[in-house]
Protein backbone atom coordinates (compact mmCIF):
# COMPACT_ATOMS: atom_id res chain seq x y z
CA UNK A 1 0.00 0.00 0.00
CA UNK A 2 1.51 3.33 -1.08
CA UNK A 3 1.00 6.60 0.74
CA UNK A 4 1.01 10.07 -0.74
CA UNK A 5 0.89 13.60 0.65
CA UNK A 6 -2.49 15.34 0.38
CA UNK A 7 -3.67 18.87 1.07
CA UNK A 8 -5.05 17.59 4.38
CA UNK A 9 -1.51 16.64 5.47
CA UNK A 10 -0.25 20.12 4.62
CA UNK A 11 -3.09 21.67 6.59
CA UNK A 12 -2.37 19.45 9.60
CA UNK A 13 1.33 20.44 9.57
CA UNK A 14 0.34 24.10 9.03
CA UNK A 15 -2.01 24.19 12.01
CA UNK A 16 0.38 22.24 14.21
CA UNK A 17 3.13 24.73 13.32
CA UNK A 18 1.10 27.36 15.20
CA UNK A 19 2.48 25.80 18.39
CA UNK A 20 5.99 25.77 16.95
CA UNK A 21 7.55 27.98 19.64
CA UNK A 22 5.46 26.84 22.59
CA UNK A 23 8.28 24.92 24.30
CA UNK A 24 11.12 27.22 23.21
CA UNK A 25 14.07 26.34 25.43
CA UNK A 26 17.77 26.90 26.01
CA UNK A 27 18.99 23.49 24.98
CA UNK A 28 17.09 22.45 21.85
CA UNK A 29 15.41 25.79 21.02
CA UNK A 30 12.57 25.08 18.57
CA UNK A 31 13.20 21.38 18.04
CA UNK A 32 10.18 20.27 20.07
CA UNK A 33 7.94 22.40 17.83
CA UNK A 34 9.67 21.06 14.72
CA UNK A 35 9.02 17.43 15.68
CA UNK A 36 5.51 18.25 16.90
CA UNK A 37 4.61 19.80 13.52
CA UNK A 38 6.02 16.89 11.51
CA UNK A 39 4.80 14.08 13.75
CA UNK A 40 1.66 13.15 11.72
CA UNK A 41 3.78 12.84 8.55
CA UNK A 42 6.40 10.74 10.34
CA UNK A 43 3.65 8.51 11.72
CA UNK A 44 2.10 8.16 8.26
CA UNK A 45 5.27 7.01 6.52
CA UNK A 46 7.07 5.17 9.33
CA UNK A 47 4.40 2.65 10.03
CA UNK A 48 6.06 0.73 12.84
CA UNK A 49 6.21 2.27 16.31
CA UNK A 50 9.90 1.45 16.54
CA UNK A 51 10.68 3.36 13.31
CA UNK A 52 8.85 6.44 14.62
CA UNK A 53 10.80 6.23 17.87
CA UNK A 54 14.12 5.96 16.02
CA UNK A 55 13.21 8.98 13.86
CA UNK A 56 12.28 11.02 16.94
CA UNK A 57 15.42 10.20 18.90
CA UNK A 58 17.66 10.70 15.86
CA UNK A 59 16.20 14.13 15.14
CA UNK A 60 16.15 15.34 18.72
CA UNK A 61 18.82 18.01 18.41
CA UNK A 62 19.41 21.75 18.36
CA UNK A 63 17.20 23.53 15.82
CA UNK A 64 16.60 27.26 15.75
CA UNK A 65 15.43 29.40 12.86
CA UNK A 66 12.84 32.05 12.05
CA UNK A 67 9.37 30.73 13.00
CA UNK A 68 7.76 31.92 9.76
CA UNK A 69 10.41 30.73 7.32
CA UNK A 70 10.74 27.40 9.14
CA UNK A 71 7.88 26.27 6.90
CA UNK A 72 10.33 25.91 4.01
CA UNK A 73 12.25 23.37 6.10
CA UNK A 74 8.98 21.61 7.01
CA UNK A 75 8.11 21.32 3.30
CA UNK A 76 11.50 19.84 2.42
CA UNK A 77 11.33 17.53 5.45
CA UNK A 78 7.93 16.20 4.27
CA UNK A 79 9.43 15.55 0.84
CA UNK A 80 12.44 13.73 2.32
CA UNK A 81 10.25 11.63 4.63
CA UNK A 82 8.03 10.76 1.68
CA UNK A 83 11.06 9.69 -0.38
CA UNK A 84 12.35 7.70 2.62
CA UNK A 85 15.49 9.83 2.38
CA UNK A 86 15.56 10.80 6.04
CA UNK A 87 19.34 10.65 6.36
CA UNK A 88 19.63 13.86 4.35
CA UNK A 89 17.17 15.67 6.63
CA UNK A 90 19.65 16.07 9.48
CA UNK A 91 22.28 17.74 7.27
CA UNK A 92 19.69 19.86 5.46
CA UNK A 93 18.31 21.16 8.75
CA UNK A 94 21.77 22.20 9.92
CA UNK A 95 22.64 23.81 6.59
CA UNK A 96 19.40 25.74 6.27
CA UNK A 97 18.59 26.98 9.75
CA UNK A 98 21.16 29.79 9.95
CA UNK A 99 20.57 31.35 6.48
CA UNK A 100 16.79 31.09 6.95
CA UNK A 101 17.06 32.63 10.42
CA UNK A 102 19.14 35.54 9.12
CA UNK A 103 16.85 36.17 6.16
CA UNK A 104 13.62 35.54 8.07
CA UNK A 105 14.54 37.76 11.01
CA UNK A 106 15.55 40.55 8.62
CA UNK A 107 12.23 40.23 6.78
CA UNK A 108 9.75 39.57 9.56
CA UNK A 109 11.11 41.41 12.60
CA UNK A 110 13.44 43.81 10.86
CA UNK A 111 11.77 45.36 7.87
CA UNK A 112 8.21 44.12 7.38
CA UNK A 113 7.05 44.84 10.92
CA UNK A 114 8.75 48.24 10.95
CA UNK A 115 7.29 49.23 7.58
CA UNK A 116 3.79 48.11 8.56
CA UNK A 117 4.10 49.93 11.88
CA UNK A 118 5.17 53.07 10.01
CA UNK A 119 2.12 52.85 7.72
CA UNK A 120 -0.31 52.16 10.56
CA UNK A 121 1.26 54.89 12.70
CA UNK A 122 0.81 57.38 9.84
CA UNK A 123 -2.88 56.44 9.70
CA UNK A 124 -3.27 56.58 13.48
CA UNK A 125 -1.45 59.91 13.95
CA UNK A 126 -3.89 61.43 11.47
CA UNK A 127 -6.77 59.81 13.42
CA UNK A 128 -7.68 56.99 11.04
CA UNK A 129 -7.86 53.97 13.36
CA UNK A 130 -8.09 51.55 10.43
CA UNK A 131 -4.26 51.69 10.63
CA UNK A 132 -4.39 48.94 13.27
CA UNK A 133 -6.44 46.70 10.98
CA UNK A 134 -4.08 47.39 8.07
CA UNK A 135 -1.13 46.30 10.25
CA UNK A 136 -2.91 43.17 11.47
CA UNK A 137 -4.24 42.01 8.08
CA UNK A 138 -1.10 42.61 5.98
CA UNK A 139 1.17 41.19 8.71
CA UNK A 140 -0.81 37.95 8.73
CA UNK A 141 -1.27 37.75 4.97
CA UNK A 142 2.46 37.95 4.36
CA UNK A 143 3.85 36.03 7.32
CA UNK A 144 1.18 33.56 8.35
CA UNK A 145 -0.41 32.88 4.97
CA UNK A 146 2.34 33.41 2.41
CA UNK A 147 5.50 32.34 4.25
CA UNK A 148 3.92 29.84 6.63
CA UNK A 149 1.50 28.05 4.31
CA UNK A 150 2.92 28.58 0.84
CA UNK A 151 6.45 28.13 2.24
CA UNK A 152 5.39 24.62 3.18
CA UNK A 153 4.19 23.89 -0.35
CA UNK A 154 7.19 25.60 -2.03
CA UNK A 155 9.53 23.58 0.20
CA UNK A 156 7.72 20.34 -0.67
CA UNK A 157 7.65 21.03 -4.42
CA UNK A 158 11.30 22.05 -4.70
CA UNK A 159 12.80 19.60 -2.24
CA UNK A 160 16.49 20.15 -1.58
CA UNK A 161 16.58 22.82 -4.32
CA UNK A 162 14.40 25.14 -2.23
CA UNK A 163 17.42 27.33 -1.51
CA UNK A 164 17.59 28.30 -5.21
CA UNK A 165 13.88 29.08 -5.16
CA UNK A 166 14.34 31.36 -2.11
CA UNK A 167 17.38 33.00 -3.74
CA UNK A 168 15.25 33.55 -6.87
CA UNK A 169 12.72 35.52 -4.82
CA UNK A 170 15.35 38.31 -4.63
CA UNK A 171 14.37 39.15 -1.06
CA UNK A 172 17.53 41.16 -0.27
CA UNK A 173 16.80 43.68 -3.02
CA UNK A 174 13.17 43.91 -1.93
CA UNK A 175 14.30 44.63 1.65
CA UNK A 176 16.57 47.44 0.42
CA UNK A 177 13.70 48.88 -1.64
CA UNK A 178 11.29 48.83 1.32
CA UNK A 179 13.95 50.54 3.45
CA UNK A 180 14.29 53.38 0.91
CA UNK A 181 10.52 53.85 0.62
CA UNK A 182 10.24 53.70 4.43
CA UNK A 183 12.81 56.45 4.87
CA UNK A 184 11.13 58.69 2.29
CA UNK A 185 7.74 58.17 3.95
CA UNK A 186 9.31 58.78 7.37
CA UNK A 187 10.58 62.17 6.21
CA UNK A 188 7.20 63.04 4.72
CA UNK A 189 5.42 61.94 7.93
CA UNK A 190 7.61 64.08 10.18
CA UNK A 191 7.06 67.10 7.91
CA UNK A 192 3.29 66.53 7.83
CA UNK A 193 3.12 66.05 11.61
CA UNK A 194 5.03 69.27 12.20
CA UNK A 195 2.81 71.09 9.74
CA UNK A 196 -0.62 69.69 10.52
CA UNK A 197 -0.68 68.26 14.04
CA UNK A 198 1.81 70.57 15.74
CA UNK A 199 1.11 73.58 13.50
CA UNK A 200 4.82 74.40 13.63
CA UNK A 201 5.65 74.63 9.96
CA UNK A 202 3.54 77.23 8.25
CA UNK A 203 4.10 77.17 4.53
CA UNK A 204 3.66 80.92 4.27
CA UNK A 205 6.20 81.41 7.10
CA UNK A 206 4.08 84.23 8.53
CA UNK A 207 2.86 82.73 11.78
CA UNK A 208 6.05 81.11 12.95
CA UNK A 209 7.54 82.58 16.08
CA UNK A 210 11.25 82.70 16.95
CA UNK A 211 10.63 80.79 20.20
CA UNK A 212 8.87 77.94 18.44
CA UNK A 213 11.53 77.75 15.75
CA UNK A 214 14.31 77.77 18.34
CA UNK A 215 12.69 75.00 20.46
CA UNK A 216 12.15 72.86 17.39
CA UNK A 217 15.75 73.32 16.25
CA UNK A 218 17.03 72.28 19.68
CA UNK A 219 14.59 69.36 19.82
CA UNK A 220 15.63 68.13 16.37
CA UNK A 221 19.31 68.42 17.20
CA UNK A 222 18.85 66.58 20.50
CA UNK A 223 16.65 63.96 18.90
CA UNK A 224 19.37 63.04 16.40
CA UNK A 225 22.00 63.10 19.14
CA UNK A 226 19.87 60.74 21.25
CA UNK A 227 19.19 58.58 18.23
CA UNK A 228 22.95 58.05 17.91
CA UNK A 229 23.18 57.48 21.68
CA UNK A 230 20.34 54.98 21.46
CA UNK A 231 22.70 52.31 20.21
CA UNK A 232 24.83 52.63 23.34
CA UNK A 233 22.27 52.77 26.14
CA UNK A 234 19.17 50.69 26.78
CA UNK A 235 15.96 52.19 25.38
CA UNK A 236 14.47 52.86 28.80
CA UNK A 237 17.37 55.14 29.75
CA UNK A 238 17.08 56.93 26.40
CA UNK A 239 13.39 57.30 27.06
CA UNK A 240 14.08 58.89 30.45
CA UNK A 241 16.61 61.27 28.87
CA UNK A 242 13.99 62.25 26.26
CA UNK A 243 11.54 63.01 29.01
CA UNK A 244 13.94 65.10 31.05
CA UNK A 245 14.84 67.15 27.95
CA UNK A 246 11.21 67.72 27.05
CA UNK A 247 10.45 68.77 30.63
CA UNK A 248 13.39 71.18 30.67
CA UNK A 249 12.39 72.72 27.36
CA UNK A 250 8.73 72.96 28.32
CA UNK A 251 9.44 74.74 31.60
CA UNK B 1 -11.77 44.82 37.16
CA UNK B 2 -7.99 44.37 37.33
CA UNK B 3 -8.43 40.57 37.44
CA UNK B 4 -10.55 40.65 34.29
CA UNK B 5 -8.11 42.79 32.32
CA UNK B 6 -5.06 40.88 33.60
CA UNK B 7 -6.68 37.72 32.22
CA UNK B 8 -7.20 39.40 28.84
CA UNK B 9 -3.55 40.57 28.77
CA UNK B 10 -2.31 37.06 29.71
CA UNK B 11 -4.49 35.59 26.96
CA UNK B 12 -3.19 38.06 24.36
CA UNK B 13 0.37 37.40 25.54
CA UNK B 14 0.07 33.73 24.54
CA UNK B 15 0.23 34.93 20.95
CA UNK B 16 3.68 36.37 21.65
CA UNK B 17 5.47 33.05 21.53
CA UNK B 18 3.22 30.17 22.51
CA UNK B 19 0.58 30.19 19.78
CA UNK B 20 0.51 31.36 16.16
CA UNK B 21 2.28 34.78 16.38
CA UNK B 22 -0.48 36.61 14.52
CA UNK B 23 0.65 39.99 15.75
CA UNK B 24 -2.31 40.37 18.10
CA UNK B 25 0.23 40.51 20.94
CA UNK B 26 2.04 43.46 19.32
CA UNK B 27 1.49 46.59 21.44
CA UNK B 28 -0.29 48.43 18.63
CA UNK B 29 -2.98 45.73 18.34
CA UNK B 30 -3.08 44.94 22.08
CA UNK B 31 -3.62 48.65 22.71
CA UNK B 32 -6.57 48.69 20.32
CA UNK B 33 -8.13 45.51 21.81
CA UNK B 34 -7.77 46.79 25.38
CA UNK B 35 -8.94 50.23 24.27
CA UNK B 36 -12.19 48.67 23.01
CA UNK B 37 -12.60 46.80 26.32
CA UNK B 38 -11.91 49.96 28.33
CA UNK B 39 -14.34 51.84 26.13
CA UNK B 40 -11.61 54.29 25.10
CA UNK B 41 -10.29 53.20 21.71
CA UNK B 42 -8.45 56.47 21.03
CA UNK B 43 -6.35 56.28 24.20
CA UNK B 44 -5.68 52.53 23.82
CA UNK B 45 -4.37 52.98 20.28
CA UNK B 46 -2.30 56.03 21.31
CA UNK B 47 -0.52 54.08 24.08
CA UNK B 48 -0.18 51.02 21.83
CA UNK B 49 1.47 53.16 19.15
CA UNK B 50 3.93 54.74 21.58
CA UNK B 51 4.96 51.38 23.11
CA UNK B 52 5.22 49.78 19.67
CA UNK B 53 7.55 52.50 18.44
CA UNK B 54 9.70 52.41 21.60
CA UNK B 55 10.08 48.64 21.22
CA UNK B 56 10.34 48.46 17.45
CA UNK B 57 14.04 47.58 17.37
CA UNK B 58 13.93 44.95 20.09
CA UNK B 59 13.58 41.71 18.17
CA UNK B 60 13.53 38.10 19.41
CA UNK B 61 16.63 37.10 17.44
CA UNK B 62 18.51 33.98 18.54
CA UNK B 63 18.45 33.64 22.32
CA UNK B 64 17.63 37.32 22.95
CA UNK B 65 14.37 37.90 24.80
CA UNK B 66 12.97 41.41 24.28
CA UNK B 67 10.92 43.16 27.00
CA UNK B 68 7.34 42.03 26.92
CA UNK B 69 5.41 44.62 24.86
CA UNK B 70 2.01 43.08 25.55
CA UNK B 71 2.50 43.41 29.31
CA UNK B 72 3.88 46.95 28.98
CA UNK B 73 0.81 48.04 27.02
CA UNK B 74 -1.54 46.09 29.29
CA UNK B 75 -0.18 47.45 32.56
CA UNK B 76 0.02 50.99 31.19
CA UNK B 77 -3.64 50.83 30.15
CA UNK B 78 -4.83 49.12 33.35
CA UNK B 79 -3.10 51.79 35.46
CA UNK B 80 -4.38 54.57 33.21
CA UNK B 81 -7.88 53.24 33.59
CA UNK B 82 -7.48 53.02 37.36
CA UNK B 83 -6.28 56.62 37.70
CA UNK B 84 -8.53 57.99 34.87
CA UNK B 85 -5.38 59.29 33.25
CA UNK B 86 -6.97 60.03 29.87
CA UNK B 87 -8.46 63.08 31.58
CA UNK B 88 -5.10 64.12 33.12
CA UNK B 89 -2.45 63.71 30.42
CA UNK B 90 0.40 64.72 32.70
CA UNK B 91 0.46 61.28 34.31
CA UNK B 92 0.85 59.34 31.05
CA UNK B 93 4.70 59.42 31.07
CA UNK B 94 4.78 58.19 34.69
CA UNK B 95 2.51 55.25 33.93
CA UNK B 96 4.45 54.46 30.73
CA UNK B 97 7.77 54.45 32.57
CA UNK B 98 6.36 52.03 35.13
CA UNK B 99 5.01 49.82 32.30
CA UNK B 100 8.44 49.79 30.64
CA UNK B 101 10.12 48.95 33.94
CA UNK B 102 7.72 46.03 34.50
CA UNK B 103 8.25 44.81 30.93
CA UNK B 104 12.00 44.64 31.59
CA UNK B 105 11.36 42.71 34.83
CA UNK B 106 9.20 40.20 32.97
CA UNK B 107 11.99 39.77 30.42
CA UNK B 108 14.19 38.33 33.22
CA UNK B 109 11.41 35.97 34.28
CA UNK B 110 10.97 34.75 30.68
CA UNK B 111 14.53 33.41 30.85
CA UNK B 112 13.42 31.17 33.74
CA UNK B 113 10.55 29.90 31.60
CA UNK B 114 13.09 28.81 28.99
CA UNK B 115 14.89 26.81 31.68
CA UNK B 116 11.59 25.22 32.71
CA UNK B 117 10.95 24.30 29.07
CA UNK B 118 14.41 22.66 28.86
CA UNK B 119 13.46 20.43 31.77
CA UNK B 120 10.10 19.59 30.20
CA UNK B 121 11.67 18.74 26.84
CA UNK B 122 14.17 16.44 28.55
CA UNK B 123 11.26 14.72 30.29
CA UNK B 124 9.55 14.38 26.92
CA UNK B 125 12.71 12.83 25.43
CA UNK B 126 12.80 10.28 28.25
CA UNK B 127 9.16 9.52 27.47
CA UNK B 128 10.01 8.97 23.79
CA UNK B 129 12.74 6.54 24.76
CA UNK B 130 10.12 4.66 26.82
CA UNK B 131 7.64 4.63 23.88
CA UNK B 132 5.47 7.44 25.27
CA UNK B 133 5.08 10.25 22.73
CA UNK B 134 2.88 12.82 24.47
CA UNK B 135 3.19 16.10 22.56
CA UNK B 136 -0.22 17.48 23.47
CA UNK B 137 0.19 16.90 27.19
CA UNK B 138 3.32 19.06 27.25
CA UNK B 139 1.92 21.68 24.90
CA UNK B 140 -1.29 22.15 26.84
CA UNK B 141 0.40 22.16 30.25
CA UNK B 142 2.85 24.85 29.05
CA UNK B 143 -0.02 26.94 27.65
CA UNK B 144 -1.91 26.75 30.95
CA UNK B 145 1.19 27.44 33.04
CA UNK B 146 2.22 30.41 30.88
CA UNK B 147 -1.28 31.84 31.00
CA UNK B 148 -1.30 31.77 34.81
CA UNK B 149 2.27 33.06 35.14
CA UNK B 150 1.57 36.06 32.90
CA UNK B 151 -1.79 36.62 34.54
CA UNK B 152 -0.07 36.81 37.94
CA UNK B 153 2.69 39.05 36.55
CA UNK B 154 0.15 41.49 35.09
CA UNK B 155 -1.96 41.39 38.22
CA UNK B 156 1.06 41.94 40.50
CA UNK B 157 2.40 44.67 38.19
CA UNK B 158 -0.92 46.51 38.31
CA UNK B 159 -1.05 46.50 42.11
CA UNK B 160 2.62 47.47 42.53
CA UNK B 161 2.04 50.20 39.93
CA UNK B 162 -0.99 51.58 41.76
CA UNK B 163 1.02 51.75 44.99
CA UNK B 164 4.06 53.40 43.36
CA UNK B 165 2.12 55.89 41.25
CA UNK B 166 -0.05 56.96 44.18
CA UNK B 167 3.13 57.87 46.06
CA UNK B 168 4.75 59.51 43.03
CA UNK B 169 1.67 61.70 42.61
CA UNK B 170 1.63 62.55 46.31
CA UNK B 171 5.33 63.47 46.42
CA UNK B 172 6.14 64.99 43.02
CA UNK B 173 2.93 66.11 41.37
CA UNK B 174 2.11 68.93 43.71
CA UNK B 175 3.99 71.39 41.51
CA UNK B 176 1.94 73.08 38.79
CA UNK B 177 5.02 73.52 36.60
CA UNK B 178 5.84 69.83 36.68
CA UNK B 179 2.30 68.94 35.63
CA UNK B 180 2.48 71.51 32.85
CA UNK B 181 5.83 70.07 31.68
CA UNK B 182 4.49 66.52 31.61
CA UNK B 183 1.46 67.69 29.65
CA UNK B 184 3.81 69.18 27.06
CA UNK B 185 5.85 65.97 27.01
CA UNK B 186 2.77 63.97 25.99
CA UNK B 187 2.14 66.42 23.16
CA UNK B 188 5.57 65.69 21.66
CA UNK B 189 5.53 61.90 22.22
CA UNK B 190 4.53 60.84 18.70
CA UNK B 191 7.26 62.96 17.13
CA UNK B 192 9.98 61.64 19.44
CA UNK B 193 9.13 57.95 19.32
CA UNK B 194 9.17 58.05 15.51
CA UNK B 195 12.97 58.34 15.79
CA UNK B 196 13.14 54.74 17.00
CA UNK B 197 11.89 53.65 13.57
CA UNK B 198 15.02 55.02 11.91
CA UNK B 199 17.11 52.14 13.26
CA UNK B 200 14.97 49.70 11.28
CA UNK B 201 15.55 51.44 7.97
CA UNK B 202 19.30 51.31 8.24
CA UNK B 203 20.98 52.35 5.00
CA UNK B 204 24.43 53.92 4.49
CA UNK B 205 23.03 57.15 3.01
CA UNK B 206 19.74 57.38 4.82
CA UNK B 207 19.74 61.15 5.43
CA UNK B 208 19.33 61.74 1.65
CA UNK B 209 16.16 59.66 1.58
CA UNK B 210 14.76 61.43 4.66
CA UNK B 211 15.50 64.82 3.10
CA UNK B 212 13.88 63.65 -0.15
CA UNK B 213 10.76 62.72 1.84
CA UNK B 214 10.67 66.10 3.58
CA UNK B 215 11.20 67.86 0.24
CA UNK B 216 8.42 65.89 -1.47
CA UNK B 217 6.02 66.54 1.43
CA UNK B 218 6.90 70.25 1.28
CA UNK B 219 6.27 70.38 -2.45
CA UNK B 220 2.98 68.51 -2.23
CA UNK B 221 1.60 70.30 0.86
CA UNK B 222 0.17 73.47 -0.84
CA UNK B 223 -1.94 71.37 -3.23
CA UNK B 224 -2.70 68.30 -1.09
CA UNK B 225 -6.25 67.46 -0.03
CA UNK B 226 -5.19 65.71 3.17
CA UNK B 227 -1.78 65.02 4.78
CA UNK B 228 -2.48 61.27 4.94
CA UNK B 229 -3.29 61.11 1.23
CA UNK B 230 -0.13 63.01 0.33
CA UNK B 231 2.07 60.66 2.41
CA UNK B 232 0.49 57.57 0.82
CA UNK B 233 0.93 59.11 -2.65
CA UNK B 234 4.57 59.96 -1.86
CA UNK B 235 5.07 56.32 -0.82
CA UNK B 236 3.51 55.06 -4.06
CA UNK B 237 5.47 57.54 -6.13
CA UNK B 238 8.77 56.57 -4.49
CA UNK B 239 7.92 52.89 -5.01
CA UNK B 240 7.37 53.45 -8.73
CA UNK B 241 10.58 55.50 -9.10
CA UNK B 242 12.78 53.06 -7.12
CA UNK B 243 11.24 50.07 -8.89
CA UNK B 244 11.87 51.70 -12.30
CA UNK B 245 15.50 52.50 -11.40
CA UNK B 246 16.07 48.92 -10.24
CA UNK B 247 14.41 47.57 -13.39
CA UNK B 248 16.54 49.84 -15.58
CA UNK B 249 19.73 48.79 -13.76
CA UNK B 250 18.84 45.13 -14.08
CA UNK B 251 17.88 45.14 -17.77
CA UNK B 252 19.61 48.01 -19.56
CA UNK B 253 22.50 49.19 -17.41
CA UNK B 254 24.99 46.70 -18.84
CA UNK B 255 24.04 47.65 -22.40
Amino acid sequence: MSYSITLKDFLIVYFRSFLYQNLLNDKYFQNFGFLFSLYPIVEKFNRSKKAVKIFMVKNFEYFNTNPYLASFVFGVAIKLIEEENEDKLKKFKFDMMSPLAALGDAISWGILRSFLVLISVIFIFFEYYTGVLIFFIIYNLILNVFFRFFGLIIGYKNGLNVIFKIAGMDLQNKIAMIKKIGLIMWGATVFSLLQNQYKIIDFSFQNISINQLFSILILTFLAFFLYKLNKLVIPMVTYLIYLVIIILISI
Amino acid sequence: MIIKFSAVVALLNLDNKNIVSTGISRPIVTGAVLGVLFNNLHYGIFIGCIVELIMINLMPIGAFIPPNGTLITGITLILSNNFHIEKAGSLIPVVLIFGLFWGHMVKRISRLLWLRNSRLVELFLKGVENDKITFFRYNISVLIMDFFIFFLLTFAGSYVGIFIIQNVVRIFFTSYYLQFAFDKAVFFFPLFVLIYLLNSFDLPNKSYFILLGILLAGLVSPISLSPLLSIVLIGLFSYIVIFSINYYKEHYYEL
